[in-house]
C-alpha cells in the first residue's frame, strides 16, 4: 500500500505538522510493515506536475498542517486547488482516501474543526473520500515534548488519538473527527507560551512592552 | 475608514463600488509573499510582517480602520488563496499573548478599538455545508480579532454585489 504524507506547514524545519507525521508514520509502519510512504513538504515550493502524477498511485493521502487564521494556510490552499483540479479530471481511477491532522497554537483541539471541514469539502470537489480528521491543540508545545513517549504524561491524549487515527488509516475507515488537548493545564500552557514570546523578543533586542506596541498608519488611498 | 480586501480584478471591483473616499483597497495587483510562520510580526517587528513586500504593513493599516470588508471566492468553505494570504500576513493585528473568550483560548487584542467585519463570498454551486463552514469561519475570525459586528453574504456571481458592498 502506498501512502502519501503531505506536510503543509510553511516552516522548513521543526514544524509541529512534521512531528505529527513522523509519529504517525512510526505507528503505521508498526501496524503494516509493507506500507510505502511518499512524502511531500509543500513549504514555499509550487507543486509540480510530477508530484500530481504521483498521487494516482496512492491508496491513502495524509495531510498535516497548522491552523492559520481558523483555516488552511494560504500556500497550502493554493496547492490543494491544483491537486483538486488534477484529481477531478482523473475520471475512472481509484482515488485515495484522505486523512488530515491539523494543529493549532490554541489549547483546544476543537478549534481546528473548520479547517477539517474545509478538507471534507475539498474531498467532495476532488472526488475523494474523507477518512478522518484529527485536531490537535497546543501545537506550540509539541516540539518540546518530542522526547516524552506517546501515550505518557502530557502526550497521553495525543498517543491515544494517533493510535486510533492510524488504525483508521490502515483499515481505510471513515470516522468522525477526533479533537484533543494536551494532558497539561491550560493555564500552564498559556504562561509558558507567553514567557516564550518574551524570551524571543529579548533575543531580537526588544523589551517586553514592545510586544504591545500599537503602530497605526493611514491608508494609501 | 474601511479596509477592503478582495480577489477580483481591481478595475472590475471599482465598477461594483459606490465612489467613496473612506476606503482603502487591498488588491492582488503586486506579488505577495506567503506567511512563513516565523512570528516575527509578534516578537521582532511587532504588528509589521518581516517579509519585504507591499503587504508588510497590513496590520497597522487595518488599525486605522473601523471595518474590514472581505470579497472572496468561496473556496472549500473558506477564503480564496489571495484573501487568505492577506489574512495570514495580518496576524500582527492581534497580540501574541492569550486570553479566554467564550471558554476558549484566543489571542489578546493589540489595539483597543473593535472592528466590524463583513464577508462577501461568491461562487456558483456552493453547497449548504460550504456556506455553513464559511459563516462559522467569519464568526471564528471575528472572535479571534475581537470584532464587534460580523456579517456574511453569499452570491452566485460577483456582479450581484453591485451597490451592496459598502
Amino acid at each position: 500500500m502506498k501512502i502519501g504524507l503531505i506536510n503543509g506547514s510553511p516552516k522548513k524545519i521543526n514544524s509541529a505538522s512534521g512531528l505529527l507525521l513522523e509519529e504517525l508514520k512510526s505507528l503505521l509502519m508498526k501496524a503494516d510493515g509493507s506500507v510505502i510512504f511518499e512524502e511531500w513538504n509543500l513549504n514555499e515550493k509550487e507543486i509540480t506536475s510530477e508530484q500530481l502524477m504521483q498521487m494516482e498511485n496512492w491508496e491513502r493521502m495524509i495531510f498535516s498542517f497548522p491552523l492559520y487564521v481558523d483555516g488552511i494556510p494560504a500556500h497550502f490552499l493554493a496547492c490543494l486547488q491544483k491537486m483538486e483540479e488534477h484529481l477531478r479530471t482523473q475520471t475512472g481511477q481509484k482515488k485515495p482516501y484522505v486523512y488530515v491532522m491539523v494543529n493549532a497554537g490554541f489549547y483546544e483541539g476543537h478549534q481546528n474543526r473548520l479547517a477539517i471541514d474545509m478538507i471534507s469539502h475539498w474531498c467532495k470537489k476532488a472526488s475523494c473520500v474523507m477518512g478522518q480528521g484529527l485536531g490537535v491543540g497546543a501545537g506550540g508545545m509539541l516540539s518540546s515534548l518530542e522526547k516524552v513517549p506517546l501515550g505518557k504524561g502530557p502526550n497521553r491524549n495525543l498517543g491515544k488519538a494517533l493510535q486510533a487515527f492510524s488504525e483508521s488509516v490502515i483499515h481505510q475507515k471513515t470516522e468522525s473527527p477526533i479533537y484533543i488537548s494536551p494532558n497539561f493545564p491550560r493555564i500552564a500552557y498559556r504562561f509558558a507560551a507567553q514567557h516564550n514570546w518574551r524570551v524571543q523578543a529579548r533575543k531580537n533586542g526588544l523589551k517586553p512592552k514592545d510586544l504591545s506596541s500599537k503602530p497605526k498608519i493611514q491608508p494609501k488611498s | 475608514m474601511k479596509m477592503l480586501i478582495h480577489d477580483l480584478e481591481e478595475e472590475y471591483l471599482l465598477q461594483l463600488l459606490e465612489k467613496r473616499k473612506d476606503i482603502m483597497i487591498t488588491s492582488n495587483n503586486t506579488p505577495i509573499q506567503r506567511c512563513i510562520g516565523c512570528f516575527g510580526c509578534w516578537v521582532k517587528t511587532p504588528a509589521y510582517c518581516v517579509l519585504k513586500d507591499e503587504y508588510s504593513d497590513l496590520a497597522p493599516r487595518i488599525a486605522a480602520c473601523n471595518e474590514v470588508i472581505l470579497i472572496s471566492r468561496c473556496t472549500y468553505g473558506g477564503y480564496s488563496p489571495f484573501v487568505k494570504n492577506v489574512l495570514d500576513r495580518s496576524i500582527g493585528y492581534i497580540h501574541p499573548d492569550f486570553t479566554i473568550r467564550k471558554g476558549e483560548m484566543h489571542h489578546k487584542s493589540r489595539y483597543p478599538q473593535q472592528l466590524n467585519m463583513t464577508a462577501h463570498f461568491y461562487g456558483e454551486d456552493l453547497t449548504p455545508e460550504e456556506k455553513k463552514t464559511a459563516t462559522d469561519l467569519v464568526q471564528a475570525n471575528g472572535l479571534n480579532l475581537n470584532t464587534e459586528k460580523k456579517q456574511v453574504f453569499f452570491y452566485q456571481q460577483p456582479d450581484e454585489m453591485k451597490g451592496r458592498i459598502l
